[in-house]
């Protein structure tokens, strides 16, 4: 791939070496002048406009939805989370943002923050501009776990929480749970006001946050503004982001190209083809979702663990991935992008090699050697579902698997994989750290959609989240992913997809971040 | 003629009626709920899904379901949106406005363009603007009218670096906004009907033209305005008059697509999320108004018919 093709570092522009935190290693100032980024110091004042896809469905209240489209505009904007993934090292690190340091205790089961004693809530009533405190972590935690909140999983291993004095505060796991300070930094979990989690007003229709934006003005569907809060803790230099309610892809190309969106996302070929090589954008690349393969297991003859290997060797998901996507990485289970543990391309060829003659050979063994007929349910998300669907098709016909395709609607594909109402299915998920991922194969989780009963499987999750370890629980991750692939051989996450997001160039220090990480329009600027 | 119009608003409520049971039955055979959308990737468990099913009342049997709707319905209780808990018929009073804005330009649009062809092409007959105008008609009923909006909208951009704004003004608000927002898809809503009007105004115009009548007329030393106006156009405008109120439901349907591409939050958008979403009670909702807003039309245009023609006065006035 030529220049255009940056990694997530060099996106940054020049000028973003001026500011305070900024690796000094970066060797990003001559690839971002390539992109075309701005060039122009850092300065107070403007307005970004960004589209946004979707409007939140359900309301603003973080303990009651977890739709993307409010962590999209609200996570670390207007609220601010404990920790924070510092987008400027190679493997997500955590950063303090409320808190400055942390400590785990020896057995793992005790986890101390020290708070930021500077930061007041937003100048909203009924919080009015009250300094936060310890207090506010206890009842959002407290609140997460007597709520019915989707992700309240996440808070389950936590025993107590409490806090000592105004900056401090300390969660009691009742056992190890490895994966705690990655989901402290996950967008979901925001800090909340003591008042809104009881309900002195309702966090449903006001947000008030600690972070570096708060909500000005908001007509449904139609758009968002926020406006710099004037009482953030740090610093942010954009006076306002507007977020207008766009999702079609002709009609965001047309609003970027008139100036009407400062940033928006775009697919593969639009970028390639449109914003590609001019000086008047940049575009950024970012990791994203996994393509979802599914094998049900309760079905014939799927039950067979060899038809099912058979199936993952004999397509080519590194030719799907190229072909029809363009950018892709190979994967196992976990994202390359955030966890060491992902196994790399070798690793994969090892237990997942393409070779649709040893799938034959397997077929043979598993006595269809002449193959067999089944269905392949595909989630449409875009055109390109399909085509990969068409692809996997032709691919499994290779071995004499003869499929019919039956594309479905996001929401109908959901429900029929979790009621293992499919033969194989085609998917998209939404999964970041490596505990979220492999969580869902556990015995009876609502998201095992190829119905995995495997004790080995659910001890290793288990002993995973008991490791406190890093190297020792990476090397947990990855024996966990070989056994899924060889073993268990029903559900993979065989491609991982970017992102492509295109900027005006009057945007500077422009940065994507695989998780909702709001906190980063502070670093921004734009230049006029 | 008041029992007449009686009848054609009873035979509209049995419609409406029929249409609320065949969606409300369709909508359960679809797979999966608002709640497996609501609950994608979050990693909640069975037993979350089970509780919000039955804070929702979606675990209750069908027929159930559609008693306690239409029980409701009737009283003018549409239900509450499963995502904002908003009374559905507030969503839809809130989004109709631009709705209506949108459908009206398009079919003021398609009318008068309609006509003014049709007549051009009629009067012109077998000449190149004939052949001309008759090009264009076929092009324009040919292309669909999402297509037309996305060539107007790539071209202005590419050509111009020009977008309309996506971020709607109402019309009192910002009407300069409001109106380069509208045009693109009102036009492309419009160029439709616009064609299918102007074929028909001219094919019957051009009967009229032909019929005895009109040589009367004009052997009564009558100008050619007054012949083409008074006596022809008056004619012809029944079955252009049919023609636009099928328009109608094309216009309707067509804002659904074309809402969505331009950001018009409009009811076009909404049903459009609220399948997406399984947002049962949206969905029926709009389907109920949208069912009785051309039900009344059609018994709009129904009575025009007698006000134009006195002839079908007469006749329904005789008959019952």
């Amino acid at each position: 791939m030529s220049k255009r093709t940056l990694p997530r570092l060099t996106t940054l522009a020049c000028a973003a070496l001026l500011v305070a935190g900024c690796g000094s290693g970066s060797d990003s100032g001559d690839d971002a002048a390539a992109a075309g980024g701005a060039g122009c110091e850092a300065q107070q004042g403007g307005t970004l406009t960004v589209q946004q896809p979707f409007e939140p469905g359900r309301g603003l209240n973080f303990l009651v939805t977890d739709d993307p489209s409010l962590m999209q505009i609200m996570s670390g904007t207007v609220y601010s989370k404990l920790l924070e993934v510092d987008p400027e090292s190679e493997e997500y690190a955590l950063t303090g943002d409320l808190a400055t340091e942390w400590e785990v205790s020896e057995d793992g089961l005790t986890y101390t923050f020290q708070l930021r004693d500077d930061v007041v809530w937003q100048d909203i009533a009924p919080v009015s501009g009250r300094p936060f405190t310890a207090d506010d972590v206890v009842a959002t935690f407290e609140g997460l776990k007597a709520s019915q909140s989707p992700h309240k999983w996440m808070a389950e291993p936590i025993a107590s929480v409490t806090a000592e004095g105004d900056s401090t505060v300390v969660f009691q796991l009742s056992q190890p749970y490895a994966p705690f300070l990655d989901y402290m930094a996950h967008h979901f979990n925001v800090i909340l006001p003591r008042e809104g989690v009881e309900g002195q007003f309702d966090m449903g229709t006001t947000a008030i946050g600690t972070g570096p934006y708060m909500v000005a003005e908001h007509t449904p569907d139609v758009e968002w503004v926020l406006e710099r809060n004037p009482d953030y803790f740090g610093e942010a230099f954009l006076d306002e982001i507007r977020l207008p309610v766009i999702s079609d892809t002709a009609a965001v190309t047309a609003a970027l190209r008139s100036g009407r969106l400062d940033i928006a996302t775009v697919p593969f070929d639009v970028a390639e083809n449109t914003f590609a090589d001019t000086p008047d954008f940049q575009l950024i690349e970012q990791p994203s979702n996994l393509v979802s393969f599914d094998i049900n297991t309760t079905a014939e003859p799927f039950t067979d663990v060899r038809v099912r290997r058979a199936i993952a060797m004999a397509i080519d998901w590194e030719g799907m991935g190229e072909s029809i996507r363009g950018r892709y990485n190979a994967t196992s289970l976990l994202r390359p992008d955030i966890s060491p543990a992902a196994l790399t391309e070798e690793e994969l060829a090892e237990v997942r090699p393409y070779d649709p003659e040893q799938a034959r050979e397997l077929l043979a063994e598993a006595g269809y050697p002449d193959g067999f007929s089944t269905t392949l349910l595909v989630q449409q998300l875009s055109e390109s579902d399909v085509r990969e669907g068409e692809w996997i098709v032709a691919d499994l016909a290779e071995v004499g698997i003869e499929v019919e395709i039956q594309i479905q609607d996001p929401a109908t594909a959901v429900g029929r994989r979790r009621e293992q109402q499919y033969d194989l299915s085609k998917a998209a998920r939404s999964v970041i750290f490596p505990d979220q991922t492999i969580q869902d194969y556990r015995t009876g989780s609502r998201e095992n959609y190829a119905a995995i009963s495997d004790p080995e499987v659910d001890r290793m999750i288990a002993e995973s989240r008991a490791e406190l370890d890093e190297e020792a629980r990476n090397e947990m991750y990855r024996e966990f992913q070989r056994y899924m692939e060889t073993e268990v051989a029903a559900s993979f996450l065989p491609v991982q997809y970017y992102q492509f997001w295109v900027a005006s160039s009057r945007v500077a220090n422009y940065q994507q971040s695989p998780i909702y990480q709001g906190s980063l329009y502070a670093d921004m600027w734009v230049c006029e | 003629m008041i029992r007449y119009v009686l009848g054609r608003l009873v035979y509209g409520l049995v419609v409406l009626a029929l249409v609320t049971v065949f969606v409300f039955v369709a909508i359960t055979f679809i797979p999966s709920d608002a709640v497996d959308v609501m609950l994608a990737d979050t990693g909640a468990t069975e037993e979350q899904a089970a509780a919000m099913r039955s804070e929702l009342g979606l675990d209750r049997p069908v027929w159930e379901q559609l008693g306690s709707f239409l029980g409701n319905a009737v009283q003018g209780d549409f239900g509450r949106s499963f995502y904002t808990d908003e009374p559905v018929v507030d969503l839809f009073l809130d989004r109709i406005p631009i709705t209506l804005q949108l459908g009206g330009l398009a079919l003021v649009i398609g009318t008068v363009l309609g006509l003014v062809l049709g007549i051009i092409a009629a009067v012109r007959r077998g000449t190149a603007t004939d052949g001309a105008v008759r090009v264009t008609a076929v092009t324009f009923l040919s292309v669909p009218n999402f297509v037309l909006g996305l060539l107007i909208l790539t071209a202005l951009g590419l050509w111009f670096a020009w977008s309309p704004p996506f971020v709607y003004r109402g019309p009192t608000e910002d009407f300069v906004s409001w109106a380069q927002h509208m045009a693109i898809p009102a036009i492309a809503l419009g160029t439709a009907s616009m064609a299918g009007i102007t074929r028909m105004t001219r094919s019957s115009l051009l009967e009229n033209l032909g019929s005895q009548y009109i040589r009367t007329v004009r052997a009564k030393g009558a100008g050619e305005r007054l012949v083409l106006f008074k006596h022809a156009m008056r004619n012809s405008v029944i079955a252009v008059l049919t023609l636009i109120g099928v328009d109608l439901a094309t216009v309707l349907g067509g804002t659904v697509i074309l809402e969505q591409m331009f950001s018009l939050p409009g009811t076009g958008q909404l049903v459009y999320q609220a399948v997406l979403d399984r947002d049962y009670p949206v969905v029926i909702a709009c389907t109920i108004f949208y069912a009785g807003l051309f039900i009344v039309t059609m018994i709009i245009i129904d009575l025009l018919y007698a006000f134009i023609d006195p002839r079908i006065r007469a006749a329904r006035e005789a008959g019952r």
